[in-house]
């Protein structure tokens, strides 16, 4: 005889049961949760901290139904003791610890089971819910209730002023941001501008007249100090941007004009500038957009597309000045095309700088930005590991595990931006790109020659090509600048 | 091998049996299953009632019913173990020559009456101890077998004491039931009277002969017991133990001395013929526990805090049994 559909609807009899037995108790755990928490909280005259309460609820329920689903998740044998509770005299219990043996009283007592189990209705089983439970569950949700309802100052001792408490929770909030500031150690003009914002909403959340009120003064503020940020770092990149620009426009125009007799003298010097610069304005860039696309502040990508084709067209643009390549066909110089660097640079410069323009200033992308960063600055303003403040950047997403903060070295702007754009910069690379471009930011004294130039270049790119510190897509770039040069 | 002709002949016979003695014996239907079921089982049983309430006669009419020699000794403070057992005489053979012969006595049947057992000494009463064990009597340095099957069916009288010696613990133990017979309802004991004006003979018949009763002995040992059932029925036996370490408080508090082994055995084998009478062929928690009572009451003696608060052996068993259905027993 087929035991499991003979089985069958009591098995799933009890399966309905169990499982109403675990949401029993997993709902009566989780009123028991926010019980319980409420209660805290108002012993402690905290206001009602609905996410807490939700997570740790949720949390509560779901352990409990678990717990309970595997408890009375019913089996084959657990059927057979529950029938034979019912009233069936241990004869399925027996039948299923007799059921290889096939003596004459054991099959009899087979039959005799299997008939019995057939006749048997599985309401026999008891009712789905046990009344206890039933009570149980909806004590819980009345006390949470109950509970929840309760002024937060229901249990405050009679010397108890509402209003005190209020402007003791403001004080602490804004003295807790301040000090946040000043840990972050942002530059000190940032770190200025963003104290006076806390003190003027310290002063506009005290003279507010409601909770509401409040909710929407820290919204407003969180929404402010962000584009503060956000626009600081943009500014930066943009300033990056513009010396690299200046330096490379000049040296462009210088090549151009040059006697081609001339050419060698600058080609080095501007090739690698612009072989060096470009990943490198291309990298920040792409640093910058991707915070700026992780808080939500852009959503198209035109200004990523920008700097790709900037950094792309350069890198075509100085290709055919490039020292003897072996593995590149060499073009005669008569079908050259007439290069105009100098309005190239300029156009690249004018599209990055309208790109950013546009993106920064754009309304319907104030009303994201607004949006995303009160999810962010949520965090900022009760997370110490908020990635916008964070000096450390230790959390990179995009970085290296072992690459550790460049703060402290003499660059401090390139210090400050990598981990202020929300830990997503490499900022081993930068370090190391930065270090490989020094030579080149004092084009004035010229004393440092080529061939020093070179090896140090190297060795630093070995160096990082071992510790895996330069990204995967400027590899190309710097094999095809070494093999070249080499 | 049992078959189907075995089942059949026992649920057969089980039916005449009790309809066959109920022609005798008006109520006291558990304590006439009862003794059925320690007759098929093959243990002695120890009847225990007043004077009146048809001990004797639920004795001899068993005897009717199952066709077998039945032998009936009337124990008192002078009856002697070879007045029981037999004993040897000077007997002439066929050439005058005087020899010793064993001159068997009322233990040689298959069924036995010991009626008023503890009026006689220990002395005698032990001369039952090998018959009701073994099956076997010794006498001159002879063992003699006794026919099976063979049951030993005892009573005794609570009130009486003076005069009499209670069983000792080993011939106690011996038997597998203890059946109270209470005294029969007002209707019940119109019905006996207006029975035996007619006649006060028996009128059960016989409806089974040994070999019958050795089959349905042999059918009811084959029932299926799954594990759970006898774990739970040594449970209840070690339960009544209050020197081992994982006893109840209960049995710690109300006992002084718990059953034997031979508890364990009883309930598991009576388990079978009572699950098998009832139509059923495996036994269950309920077969132990009803059994629990006829087994264990002549067993399990009583602390002096149960003697002081007049609990009576029965209600020791069932505190024992709601204990280990995990119900706390509250006495007061």
């Amino acid at each position: 005889m087929d035991q499991p559909s003979l089985f069958r609807p009591f098995w799933w009899r009890l399966l309905g049961q169990a499982l109403l037995r675990a949401l029993l108790v997993g709902v009566t755990a989780g009123a028991g949760t926010v019980f319980l928490l409420s209660l805290i909280f108002h012993i402690l005259l905290r206001p009602t901290d609905w996410k807490l309460f939700l997570i740790l609820s949720g949390v509560a329920f779901g352990a409990c139904f678990l717990a309970v689903l595997i408890l009375l998740f019913p089996t084959k044998k657990t059927v057979a003791k529950r029938l034979d509770e019912a009233g069936l005299q241990e004869r399925a219990g027996t039948m299923l610890a007799f059921r290889k043996q096939s003596g004459f009283l054991v099959r009899l007592q087979r039959q005799d089971a299997i008939s019995h189990i057939r006749k048997a209705d599985p309401k026999i089983l008891g009712k789905p819910l046990p009344k206890r439970l039933l009570i149980c569950c909806g004590l819980c949700l009345c006390l949470s209730v109950t509970m929840l309802l309760l002024p937060h100052d229901v249990f405050a001792p009679a010397s108890y002023n509402e209003e005190t408490a209020r402007r003791q929770q403001v004080a602490d909030l804004i003295e807790d941001l301040r000090q946040k500031v000043r840990d972050a150690e942002l530059a000190e003009e940032l770190e200025k501008e963003l104290l006076a914002m806390l003190d003027q909403l310290e002063k506009e959340l005290l003279a507010a007249q409601s909770e509401l009120d409040q909710a929407a003064l820290v919204e407003q503020a969180q929404k402010a100090i962000s584009e503060k940020i956000i626009f600081t770092q943009t500014r930066h990149v943009i300033g990056k941007a513009l010396q690299e620009f200046s330096l490379t426009a000049p040296l462009g125009q210088q090549f151009c004009s040059d006697d081609p007799a001339n050419i060698g003298t600058h080609m080095d010097e501007l090739e690698n500038h612009v072989t060096n610069s470009t990943p490198q304005i291309a990298r920040l860039s792409s640093n910058i957009l991707s915070s700026l696309e992780s808080s939500g502040v852009m959503r198209a990508d035109a200004l990523y597309y920008a700097m790709e084709g900037f950094a792309n067209e350069l890198d075509g643009l100085f290709k055919p000045v490039m020292p003897a390549d072996p593995e590149l066909p060499e073009a005669p110089p008569e079908q050259t095309p007439p290069i105009d660097i100098p309005s190239v640079f300029r156009e690249a410069e004018t599209a990055i700088l309208e790109a950013l323009t546009e993106q920064l200033h754009m309304e319907e992308d104030a009303a994201d930005t607004a949006a995303s960063i009160t999810a962010g600055l949520g965090d900022f303003l009760k997370n110490e590991e908020d990635p916008l403040l964070t000096q450390s950047g230790q959390t990179s997403s995009g970085g290296s595990s072992e690459g550790s903060s460049s703060g402290g070295s003499g660059n401090g702007s390139t210090d400050y931006l990598g981990p202020a754009i929300g830990g997503l910069t490499d900022s081993n690379f930068v370090a190391t790109v930065d270090k490989m471009l020094d030579p080149i930011y004092d084009p004035i004294s010229g004393s440092v020659t080529y061939g020093e130039v070179f090896a140090a270049y190297y060795a630093e790119y070995l160096a990082a090509l071992e510790k895996g510190d330069i990204p995967e897509e400027l590899l190309p770039y710097l094999e095809r600048y070494f093999s070249a040069l080499s | 091998m049992v078959n189907e002709k075995y089942v059949l002949l026992f649920a057969e016979k089980s039916r005449q049996i009790l309809e066959q003695i109920s022609r005798d014996m008006v109520g006291q239907q558990s304590v006439v299953e009862e003794a059925v079921i320690a007759m098929i089982a093959g243990g002695n049983v120890l009847l225990e009632g007043v004077p009146g309430v048809g001990k004797t006669r639920l004795v001899r009419s068993m005897g009717r019913v199952f066709s077998l020699p039945f032998s009936r000794i009337q124990f008192t403070p002078d009856l002697m173990p070879a007045d029981v057992t037999g004993t040897n005489v000077i007997e002439k053979d066929a050439q005058g020559q005087n020899r010793l012969v064993f001159q068997k006595g009322p233990v040689f049947s298959n069924i036995i009456l010991a009626d008023e057992i503890n009026r006689a000494t220990p002395k005698t009463q032990s001369a039952l101890l090998e018959a009701m064990q073994e099956h076997t009597v010794t006498a001159g340095g002879r063992t003699f077998t006794l026919d099976e099957p063979f049951f030993v069916l005892a009573t005794q009288n609570p009130i009486e004491q003076d005069g009499t010696y209670p069983l000792p613990e080993a011939q106690i133990d011996r038997f597998m039931f203890k059946l109270v017979i209470g005294f029969p309802t007002p209707e019940e004991l119109a019905t006996i009277v207006t029975m035996t004006q007619k006649t006060m003979d028996e009128q059960a018949e016989a409806v089974l002969d040994a070999r019958q009763l050795l089959a349905m002995r042999e059918t009811a040992k084959q029932i299926p017991i799954m594990d759970e059932v006898l774990q739970y029925a040594m449970r209840l036996v070690s339960a009544t133990h209050p020197e081992l370490p994982d006893s109840p408080e209960f049995t710690r508090q109300y006992i002084r001395f718990g059953a034997s082994p031979r508890a364990g055995q009883a309930l598991v084998t009576a388990g079978k013929v009572r699950a098998l009478m009832q139509g059923r062929y495996n036994v269950s928690y309920e077969d132990i526990n009803a059994l629990a009572y006829p087994v264990l009451r002549h067993r399990v003696k009583p602390s002096f805090t149960a003697v002081t608060e007049q609990l009576s052996a029965d209600q020791l068993i069932a505190g024992l049994l709601e204990e280990l259905n995990g119900k706390k027993h509250k006495w007061k």
